[in-house]
């Protein structure tokens, strides 16, 4: 479960977020959808303890992160970046290898069968050429599975999305999301996913929060958003320019 | 008035907030190497991208430039008779101060830019947080392999360079201004001490430290983008150069 109460996040005197409060319960799926800029990234950043929150405090399984410790004694977090993020003076095997080898308790055989299985669960594993491959040879589609299997071979019990099917094509793009869906089936895992994307947000969704100028506007189901949808969302949703979001002057 | 002295100000707390930040990065890896945590692997990998590639140029610019120094001495210690001289003067320069100099400029040049370039790229591609995710501690996985490859190479780079830069200039010598092998050794042997070398190489792992780590420093500050990337890799090139002539000569004082 995650938990954030009150969070709030400054940024060189910029309020990027502001009392932000929402808990994602164990084993669901929680979508924070809103335009960018609007704080969603920094939300996953500091979920992950990649920074600090400058108020409030957020619980992992009711253990509040510690700024110090990586992982405190809690569920094991995985993030899939927005430019997927691999290392790109490594091949896709050691990219996915890393990880598994820096715990130190594998052997490299178990190392290998561990490598070809999360290709496996990602649909790349039929390329017998792709583990040499570098991610300058691969297509962006590519990058976000093997990042994903990069992630997953470490068997996080939270799974951080950071705006997954941004610029992919649509068929793509239902191929991230059918593998969001089917990692979630296997895994029962906790997950956390930041988009622009309404198809994303309403495809894995099991509650979505819209984010808005750092704060949460609107959350419910799918259905309740978009039932329900109030001025901000609506005007999200329809993508008009006249409404109360604002453009000039940023989010 | 008041405007400059902010602008002053300023400047004098972000490079004393730079320096603070690189002896943390020494701190840190430092600490990686003596809890086991040091990549090894990447360590290698550094020593020879950062150093071993580096080489060729050094061989190249210290043979040249011994030879250039020799011809100018050779001109004139021959009028004077002092042929007996050039051995020893021509070791003094490059042990001391060429080799050091020359081969950290070279150094800074190719690995500082590099540096930069490599940790710039990753920080703006989020492959330092994805790092991070992995439970993969940047300072032993990238940093340090990178501070201590550089300093650990860059005092045998200097050993090269003083060989190279002394056949040189002995080859020249012994060419043009007839100047016999034995003349010139006898010359080394009778008055170089053994700290005139050493002092040469404790300055390079001194250089290698400074230009390695401005290096990182420049490449974790990268934002921008690719433009940020060829920003941090200009400006790690230019501080580690200006440095190194600073630190030159603090050290030169120190040593002899």
């Amino acid at each position: 479960m995650i938990q954030l109460e009150n969070v709030g996040y400054t940024l060189a005197g910029r309020a990027i977020l502001s009392a932000l409060s929402f808990t994602v319960p164990a084993g669901r799926t929680y979508v924070l959808l809103g335009p960018s800029g609007c704080g969603k990234s920094t939300v996953l950043r500091l979920v992950m303890g990649l920074i600090q929150p400058t108020a409030g405090r957020i619980l992992i399984n009711g253990v509040p992160l510690d700024g110090r410790k990586k992982n405190p004694g809690g569920p094991t977090r995985g993030m899939i970046f927005q430019s997927s993020a691999l290392f790109d003076f490594l091949t896709v095997y050691e990219n996915i290898a890393l990880g598994l080898r820096k715990k130190g308790v594998f052997t490299e055989q178990e190392i290998k069968n561990r490598v070809q299985q999360e290709l496996d669960h990602v649909g790349l594993g039929d390329d017998p050429d792709l583990l040499t491959k570098t991610p300058g040879q691969l297509s962006g589609g590519m990058r976000k599975r093997v990042a994903i299997a990069r992630t997953l071979a470490l068997d996080p019990e939270i799974i951080l999305y950071d705006e997954p099917t941004t610029g992919l094509d649509p068929i793509m793009a239902e191929l991230i999301h059918d593998l969001i869906l089917r990692v979630h089936r296997r895994l029962n895992v906790t997950s956390l996913l930041v988009t622009h994307d309404l198809t994303t947000a309403l495809r894995v969704a099991d509650e979505i929060g819209f984010l808005y100028q750092g704060k949460i506007r609107e959350s419910g189901s799918a259905q309740k958003i978009l039932e329900e949808a109030g001025p901000l969302l609506r005007q999200f949703i329809t993508g008009c320019l006249a409404g109360p979001i604002r453009i000039n002057g940023g989010w | 008035m008041v405007e400059q002295i902010t602008k002053i100000g300023e400047k004098v707390t972000a490079f004393l907030s730079a320096l603070g930040e690189i002896t943390l990065y020494y701190g840190a890896s430092l600490a990686a190497i003596f809890r086991g945590k040091l990549d090894w692997a990447q360590t290698l990998l550094a020593m020879e991208r950062l150093g071993v590639n580096s080489l060729p140029i050094v061989i190249i610019i210290n043979a040249f430039a011994g030879m250039v120094i020799s011809l100018h001495l050779s001109s004139s210690f021959v009028d004077f008779g002092l042929v007996g001289q050039m051995g020893h003067l021509l070791t003094i320069a490059f042990s001391r101060e060429l080799a050091p100099v020359l081969t950290g400029i070279i150094v800074a040049g190719r690995a500082s830019s590099a540096i930069a370039a490599e940790i710039g790229a990753m920080a703006v591609s989020e492959q330092i947080d994805a790092l991070k995710s992995l439970d993969i501690d940047p300072q032993a996985y990238l940093i340090a392999p990178k501070i201590l490859g550089v300093s650990l190479m860059l005092p045998f780079l200097i050993i090269i360079a003083n060989l190279t830069g002394l056949l040189g200039g002995m080859g020249l010598a012994v060419y043009f201004k007839h100047v016999t092998v034995q003349t010139f050794v006898d010359s080394i042997l009778t008055h170089i001490q053994p700290w005139d070398f050493l002092g040469g190489l404790a300055k390079g792992l001194f250089f290698g430290l400074l230009v390695a780590g401005i290096g990182v420093y420049y490449g974790l500050q990268t934002k921008d983008g690719a433009t940020g990337v060829g920003t941090a890799a200009t400006q790690a090139v230019v501080s580690a150069i200006i440095a190194l002539f600073i630190f030159n000569l603090l050290l030169t004082v120190l040593f002899y």
